[in-house]
């Protein structure tokens, strides 16, 4: 009963495999500590699994030397083409001082292109219907959270997310009900992987992307390789529009895909779509949310409260049309949505109150019609 | 160290031979394997509410999980601290003779196999970081992936790993993990 190590289940593992490759590179943060320490206590074959991955680790640890990795290829010569070609990128590397490595720093990897795919146009509601073997991730308002699937792929979900996984020997299908999330695929050319978001089908073999999934729009946008959207809307929308796309390599397919590449976005929505070609700043401040950031530019408060509603835990009410045309730009964290409202009451003439559920702004000659509240 | 034990506390120590190959078969070096002994009794004895806890065998057992993921834990931050001392340590622990090199080349076998079990991919990444130390955005860089799809690899590479090693024999392992102890015993005196 103590002592079944060959019986630690294979997802206590997979999990405790997670935890340690993180742990392993020094960066967990404290919330990430609390939840790990959360994890480990739950259960003690998350507590045998963390002890055995570990221990798996440091025997790699003991070999991660020019004679440790001789050892190894001496003991197994099938290593041998592994090690070889690791040695090569090894000397490659610094060969290249290590100062590319942090000058690249984020977008030096975004270069890299992934292979392209095929794209199948099936309707989300077939895709998944009822299927009971799909896994089920969401995320509460204010909540972001990071699952790794079984092949590797990682997916962020931002606050209010709801999505459905379902892998098959032939595809990767991911359902985005509603909400935000940063996927970064695994390579596997067999498997296509799928995002349906409504109408909308974003497909890629190895890359990394974000799609945000609101009522009335959807918004793809690549960080690293090539995806290929496919949108009912597309055939007509964009054809019409082709000539204000700033993105003239993004044309609409025969089979009525678009394929976007790094640093380009696209935004669906009944009204038509918009491709447009991003500079790294501003593909940074898109995916500012997964480091709990938010940032504006020149957008109208109704606009950003439109957003902000989706991380905020009480309801933003704008009493008034004139608070709702204020342009506003800036940064802000998405835990502390109050105090940026308040904030604004420096720089603008406006009223913030907040109370238990509410966060009401209105223009300051309203402020004393609000005082009753 | 150990206050004279109390007559309940019987219901523990009857234990203690068991909580031993516990420990052994997890930390291979009897040094480490009797400080943590000591330490889980400890725990428990400081425990004043002991004597209420209705199954004794599974709580001495629950304070050894928790120990021994604390000190694979500490390990942890001496490996990050240690990046660079960490190499030389191994290679001028004189301990590390031709002999025990010789009875060790089963088990280098098996890590090289579990190595092999990866996909290739993975295998890559994982070794770039666990044999080369690259750090995920350097194996990244190298591979053309986002340094969260390596930090994947690793974590699979691990989990995968380590299901491989709990297969093969755990006497085949006691050797390794007999170095492992004493070299991070080495790294934690320097």
């Amino acid at each position: 009963m103590t002592d079944k190590k060959t019986h630690i289940p294979d997802r206590a593992l997979a999990e405790a495999g997670q935890w340690l490759a993180r742990e392993l590179e020094g960066n967990m943060s404290r919330t990430e500590r609390a939840d790990f320490e959360a994890w480990v206590d739950a259960y003690p074959d998350h507590q045998d699994a963390y002890i055995e991955t570990h221990k798996t680790s440091i025997l790699f640890s003991n070999q991660a030397t020019k004679e440790g990795r001789q050892q190894l290829v001496e003991a197994a010569p099938e290593l041998r083409p592994l090690i070889d070609e690791c040695e090569d990128l090894s000397t490659l590397a610094s060969k290249n001082s290590r100062l590319p490595f942090a000058l690249g720093g984020k977008y030096g990897w975004i270069s890299a292109i992934a292979a392209c795919l095929l794209v199948v146009l099936v309707s989300g509601v077939i895709f998944f219907g009822n299927d009971p073997f799909a896994n089920h991730y969401s995320t509460e308002v204010g909540e972001l959270q990071t699952v790794m699937l079984e092949d590797g792929s990682i997916i962020t979900l931002n606050t209010d997310t709801s999505l459905s996984v379902a892998f098959s020997d032939t595809e990767r299908r991911i359902l985005l009900k509603h909400g935000e999330a940063f996927f970064d695929v695994a390579k596997d050319k067999d498997r296509p992987f799928k995002v349906v978001a409504g109408k909308d089908i974003v497909q890629a073999v190895g890359t990394a992307f974000n799609v945000k999934k609101r009522a009335d729009t959807t918004k793809v946008t690549v960080t690293e390789g090539v995806v290929e959207v496919k949108s009912e809307p597309f055939l007509g929308a964009l054809t019409n529009k082709a000539g204000t796309n700033k993105a003239s390599t993004n044309k609409v397919g025969p089979s009525g895909t678009i394929s976007l590449a790094v640093g380009e976005n696209l935004t669906i929505s009944a009204a038509g779509t918009q491709n447009a070609v991003l500079s790294p700043l501003e593909v940074e401040c898109i995916m500012a949310w997964r480091t709990g950031m938010l940032h504006f530019n020149g957008i109208t408060l109704s606009n950003v409260v439109k957003e902000l509603q989706y991380y905020a835990h009480k309801e933003i009410i704008l009493t008034d049309e004139a608070v709702g045309e204020l342009v506003v730009g800036g940064s802000l964290n998405t835990h502390n949505i109050s105090a940026f409202l308040k904030g604004l009451e420096l720089t603008f003439q406006i009223k913030v109150i907040e109370r238990d559920t509410v966060i009401i702004l209105s223009t300051i000659t309203r402020q004393t019609d609000l005082s009753s509240i | 160290m150990v206050k004279k034990p109390h007559k309940g506390d019987q219901r523990y120590l009857k234990h203690s031979s068991e909580l031993h190959n516990f420990l052994s078969k997890r930390l291979g070096n009897p040094a480490t394997v009797d400080e943590l002994i000591q330490d889980v009794f400890l725990k428990i004895f400081k425990n004043t509410k002991r004597h209420s806890v209705e199954k004794p065998r599974a709580y001495l057992f629950a304070v050894a999980r928790n120990l021994l993921v604390d000190h694979f834990r500490h390990n942890i931050a001496r490996q990050h601290n240690n990046m660079l001392e960490f190499d030389e340590t191994i290679h001028t622990d004189t301990s590390f003779s031709e002999e025990k090199r010789l009875e060790t080349r089963e088990d280098l076998r098996s890590l090289a196999v579990a190595i092999r079990t990866l996909p290739p991919r993975t295998r890559k990444a994982f070794t770039l970081s666990r044999l080369y130390k690259y750090s995920y955005a350097e194996v990244g860089e190298m591979m053309g992936i986002s340094p969260r799809t390596v930090e994947g690899h690793v974590a699979k590479g691990l989990a995968t790993c380590t299901t491989y090693m709990l297969q093969v024999d755990t006497r085949e392992k006691s050797h390794m993990t007999d170095n492992i102890v004493q070299f991070s015993k080495t790294v934690a005196t320097k």
